[in-house]
């Protein structure tokens, strides 16, 4: 990955919702070759999804909280309290405090699916460009969630 | 343990005094504190004769004890601690820390009782601490106090699922009960607002209050008459942010979404907030009309469908003009971000949120509001094209430079959604622009900058409009070459970049690829342009292979100059390797190919062979550099260098992997194999030498996977240097990526005739070697391990008449995969439950006979060696333990019935958490599924958390789908 400026070093990205474009948007163009991923804007309140908690970060905190109880050093109120404090934190920086573009072009959308509100993409030979650095990977999931707050979701 | 008053004194005061003794001490007082005799000893510490550090302790004892020990108080007692707590409260009125912990306690003691036995709660705490009537706490006091308990109750209700252990729908019901006494806090927050002798640091503690309580979802329609009332209060500095913050919790509230003409009515009250900003804009306070803008923004970012909706009716379009103006006016505010002003970047979410939300209406309605909202974003255009303008060189600091290309890259974003609501009159717009930019440029060649941010503007828009304009960007690409640049770099530079954004429209428009090409080519030879322009050229050769063939001339001329002439990063070189690589691989015959790659590689070559030579003597850390820049080169060429690239066909087999005709268009060999077959003996001597250098296996590895890719069958040719290479290679350093290599050789190879006995030769030396050398200490090999496991389990799926052919291996790899289960890494983990799954579904496979009889013998091991993982294992890997544990159900069912019984025989096994009912209920569980993966899993996931002493706590349920 390049190492200037900051970026989201956690694989699931923000999105907005309706159309794929969004916070860290996919736009298929007609030919169902090219990708590019856009940042949203800011929510007005950061929604606390809990997708983040299966990233390197989320995994390792609650084997931490796991291990912490299992050796009574904390209860299991504190580390759910941990836990969403977790949550909350991660949502409000990753819609705050990103402010990096990432483009990425794809050989291949293998799949795509909409549910519940969510985004998936799959993706094959993919190649990540910012600004004049550039990474290569085989394969490729984005995650994409409704970037907008959550007083804002529910109408 | 008895604990009494006196020593829990002690010891808190030692705890201050000892450091050495401060942790134990800490253990010791969070027992006391958890005691029941802690509802004891903490009234007679709560003395003001006492140390404050222990009223401290005594007071955030009690605050502990009535929110999450409740249950231990009985009913009889609930009078006499409301009395204690309300004693206390008014004994330490002008002590605020301890204070503070007592009106915390309040707080909680109302949560646990408004509903059954203090529903007179609010009301009572409203008589009880009314400043006329409260005997021996001055009036101002008693009216802090007042407010400081009513703002902690909706406070505390919100930690209460936390903290108090309270479930959500007690929450509710607690909640409902808080809400029904809004009126009289409300009713005594409009006597205190309006009451002229009360200082604004007492307004300042009522307006917190209202924002707690407004926080409950109290009906805008009650709360409207009040919020209005506060809004002339925002001229003073200390209640300006208080109010904003009420007018917004109200506003954004998600009951008011279905009050609309309410908040219609709401919003347009709100505009009487205009002479309060043009006030501090007047005075420069930037503060207050930040607070202003916000809550602007706020108002557009939650309502914005009805303001849209409204926009459309005649009453309501001049509140919604109105709103939008103000947003803009926040946009334009003038002065250099972020030295002059701090405000303009506020308002960015909005135009994305006006323009989306335009979107989903339909017909007429969109076209009238396309129409309402043009000019709102043509002048949003021209604004942000005065905001980007580059500061004087050295006018930021580092920092302040960093958010300005923050604040540009929002601003490139909402170009974007104002294309979506302008199209062609966005770029009208632009053209207008670009035309001022350089009749300001002729008269004045240091007036760049207002050039530059229309080339921005330019290059944010390219990826949005496509190859649909066909009017537009052809005359903004044709007016590149007349524009005055000055030899300025930077203008240039942001030329090119620009350029390279439009790579895909000029793929569909060849016509006009030779007003580009000059610009790039000159670029090339330029070694501060250099950067920008093999970007963009490189960016132009991926998106137009065919369309950029006929300038194949000048730009391998410019190449050939640049490798030449310059002094480039080893990023650039890259770049212009991969341009040279796609030039030549469009439209040339073989020795036009082979003249030009000769003339480029030579240099390149003769210094890889001189570095190997000097490998013997030890290579110093530049020269190190410099031999692993040369072999990313040429995987760079061997990438992109392919006759076949633009005449591609595709045969994909079902794990997606491509498999393409490589024999070049003209008939002839590849021109990437004939230099491949110069370079191996290179190569294998550099193998040779490096066989323990991981940069440089790395980056020979990934040359030879790019060039195996590119030639695919045709690679057999330099296959035998492959298969010397890599043993050599893999013996001496386990390197994954040396694996990986060998994957796509026996994916590619394995099931063909001619190369299946040389493949199979190949897996039983990685596997040998791997066994031989990892087994021993797996935590130290991990990567090799999982990199040798995902090779057996591809081997599986696609060529498993490898992996049987050498039988004496399949027992020890299929040990390998068990004791890889227990290893910390997800990816290794990930990987062994993939192998075992593969080997265990392949074992009853007739025709490979070998698997069965060791997945037969060793069933007990795998099933003892899973349940230790899923109890002791991260949990994020429970999916892999549940895969293998589903492919055992279904092809060994009967023999995991067995199995079970004797693991649950075994009392000593998974200990005191895991219980023989436990064990039963588990193997019960996943016997009864054996159809379903999903239902496994939960059985797994189950287990795991007994495993870890989390069931049936709120923590494990939350944290059931880890995994």
């Amino acid at each position: 990955m390049p190492t200037n400026a900051r970026r989201r070093a956690i694989g699931a990205f923000r999105t907005q919702r309706r159309q794929p474009p969004a916070a860290a948007v996919v736009v298929v163009s007609p030919l169902g070759r090219r990708t590019h991923q856009r940042r949203t804007p800011r929510a007005a309140s950061a929604m606390t999804y809990q997708l983040y908690r299966n990233t390197t970060l989320g995994n390792t905190l609650q084997e931490s909280l796991d291990e912490l109880i299992q050796i009574q050093q904390i209860s299991p109120n504190l580390a759910l309290r941990v836990l969403l404090q977790f949550d909350r934190a991660i949502n409000q920086a990753l819609a705050t405090k990103v402010r990096t573009k990432i483009s990425f072009k794809a050989s291949k959308l293998n799949t795509y699916r909409f549910c519940d509100n969510v985004w998936t993409f799959l993706m094959s030979d993919v190649e990540f460009k910012e600004v004049q650095d550039f990474a290569q990977v085989d394969k490729l999931k984005i995650v994409a969630c409704d970037g907008r707050g959550e007083d804002t979701r529910q109408r | 343990m008895e604990v009494s008053a006196e020593q829990v004194e002690q010891a808190v005061v030692e705890f201050y005094r000892d450091p050495v003794a401060k942790s134990g001490l800490n253990t010791w007082l969070m027992q006391a504190q958890h005691s029941r005799h802690s509802w004891t000893f903490a009234w007679p510490l709560l003395d003001p004769r006492k140390p404050e550090e222990v009223q401290f302790f005594a007071g955030n004892t009690v605050y502990m004890k009535v929110s999450r020990y409740w249950h231990e108080v009985p009913k009889e007692e609930y009078e006499p601690l409301k009395i204690k707590i309300l004693n206390l409260i008014a004994q330490y009125s002008n002590s605020k820390v301890v204070l503070n912990r007592l009106v915390k306690s309040l707080g909680a003691y109302v949560i646990h009782t408004i509903q059954h036995d203090w529903t007179t709660a609010i009301q009572d705490i409203i008589t009880m601490f009314d400043p006329g009537t409260v005997p021996g706490i001055e009036p101002s006091t008693a009216l802090n106090l007042l407010f400081s308990i009513l703002t902690i109750i909706p406070e505390e209700l919100e930690t209460m699922q936390e903290a108090m252990s309270i479930n959500s729908k007690d929450k509710q019901v607690i909640t409902a009960a808080v809400r029904n006494s809004h009126q009289s806090v409300l009713s005594l927050i409009s006597q205190v607002m309006q009451a002229a002798q009360i200082s604004n640091v007492i307004k300042e503690v009522v307006l917190k209050t209202l924002n707690a309580w407004l926080k409950l979802s109290l009906p805008l329609s009650e709360t409207r008459d009040l919020l209005v009332a506060l809004i002339p209060y925002s001229n003073y500095a200390l209640l300006c942010e208080p109010v904003m913050e009420a007018l917004r919790t109200a506003v954004t509230d998600v009951g008011t979404y279905n009050i609309p003409n309410t908040v219609m009515d709401f919003v347009t009250q709100m505009l009487r907030l205009r002479p309060v900003l043009e006030e501090a804009q007047h005075a420069n306070d930037e503060n207050t009309a930040s607070l202003v803008y916000s809550l602007f923004t706020s108002v557009v970012e939650c309502h914005s469908r009805l303001l849209l909706q409204c926009a459309l009716q005649a009453e309501h379009q001049a509140t919604v003009v109105q709103v939008v103006a103000l947003l803009l006016q926040c946009a334009a505010t003038p002065g250099q971000y972020p030295t002059d002003e701090t405000t303009s970047n506020i308002p960015f979410a909005v135009w994305f949120t006006i323009q989306d939300d335009i979107m989903t209406f339909e017909g007429e309605q969109q076209a009238e509001l396309l129409q309402l909202f043009q000019p709102v974003y043509l002048k949003l255009v021209d604004t942000f094209i005065q905001k980007s303008l580059l500061p004087p060189d050295n006018a930021l600091s580092a920092e302040e430079k960093e958010m300005f290309r923050c604040y540009r890259q929002d601003i490139c974003d909402t170009y974007m959604y104002a294309y979506y609501v302008l199209r062609g009159d966005m770029l009208s717009h632009l053209e207008v622009h670009l035309k001022d930019a350089v009749v300001k440029m002729q008269s004045d060649p240091t007036d760049w900058r207002y050039l530059e941010a229309v080339l921005h503007a330019y290059s944010s828009v390219a990826e949005t409009v496509a190859e649909t304009d066909n009017f537009y960007v052809p005359r903004f690409i044709q007016s590149i070459p007349q524009i005055p640049f000055s030899d300025n770099i930077q203008l240039i530079s942001v030329a090119l970049t620009t350029l390279g954004a439009y790579a895909d429209w000029l793929n569909y428009h060849q016509d006009h690829m030779h007003h580009v090409i000059p610009l790039m080519v000159e670029g090339l030879v330029n070694a501060s342009l250099v950067g920008a322009a093999s970007q963009a050229l490189r960016d132009l050769t991926l998106e137009c292979p065919l369309t950029i063939s006929p300038f194949s001339q000048p730009i391998l001329t410019s190449c050939q100059r640049a490798l030449e002439q310059s002094r480039l990063d080893s990023a650039e070189t890259e770049r212009i390797m991969t341009i040279i690589s796609r030039v030549l691989s469009v439209g040339k015959d073989q020795p036009t190919i082979m003249t030009y790659l000769n003339a480029t590689l030579t240099p390149y070559i003769s210094r890889l062979s001189q570095l190997k030579d000097l490998m013997g003597s030890g290579l110093s850390r530049e020269q190190h550099n410099e031999l692993v820049s040369l072999l990313k080169l040429l995987s760079c060429m061997s990438r992109h260098l392919n006759l076949n690239n633009t005449a591609v066909e595709e045969d994909d087999d079902e794990d997606g992997t491509t498999r393409r005709h490589s024999q070049a268009v003209s008939g002839g060999p590849q021109p990437l194999l004939l230099v491949l077959q110069q370079l191996m003996p290179l190569l294998s001597a550099i193998a040779s030498k490096a066989s323990t250098d991981q940069e440089v296996i790395e980056a020979l590895c990934k040359l030879l996977k790019n060039s195996i890719s590119t030639l695919v069958d045709d690679c057999v040719a330099i296959l035998p240097a492959i298969l010397e290479i890599i043993p050599q290679l893999y013996e001496a350093s386990l390197n994954p990526a040396i694996l990986d290599l060998v994957k796509q050789l026996v994916i590619l190879f394995g099931r063909e005739g001619s190369q299946e006995a040389n493949m199979g030769v190949l897996l039983r030396m990685v596997t040998t070697t791997t066994l031989s050398r990892a087994s021993t200490d797996l935590w130290a090999h991990t990567d090799a391990v999982h990199g040798c496991l995902a090779l057996l389990t591809a081997s599986f799926k696609k060529t498993p008449n490898l992996v049987s052919a050498h039988h004496n291996h399949v027992a020890p790899l299929f040990h390998l995969g068990v004791e890889a289960l227990k290893l910390p890494e997800e990816g290794t983990v990930r990987s062994a439950g993939h192998f075992l799954s593969s080997f265990i579904l392949l074992s009853r496979d007739a025709s490979i006979g070998c698997l069965q009889p060791v997945v037969a013998h060793n069933t007990e091991t795998l099933l003892r060696t899973l349940m230790f993982c899923i109890c002791n294992s991260p949990r994020h890997s429970l999916s892999s333990f549940s895969d293998v544990l589903s492919a055992l159900c279904k092809m060994y069912g009967d023999d995991l019935t067995r199995t079970f019984k004797t693991v649950q025989a075994d009392e000593s096994f998974l200990s005191p958490r895991v219980t023989a009912q436990h064990k039963e209920e588990f193997a019960k569980k996943v016997l009864k599924n054996r159809g379903s993966k999903r239902r496994i899993l939960e059985a797994v996931t189950d287990l795991a958390l007994i495993g870890r002493g989390l069931a049936g706590t709120d923590y494990g349920a939350q944290t059931r789908g880890f995994h």
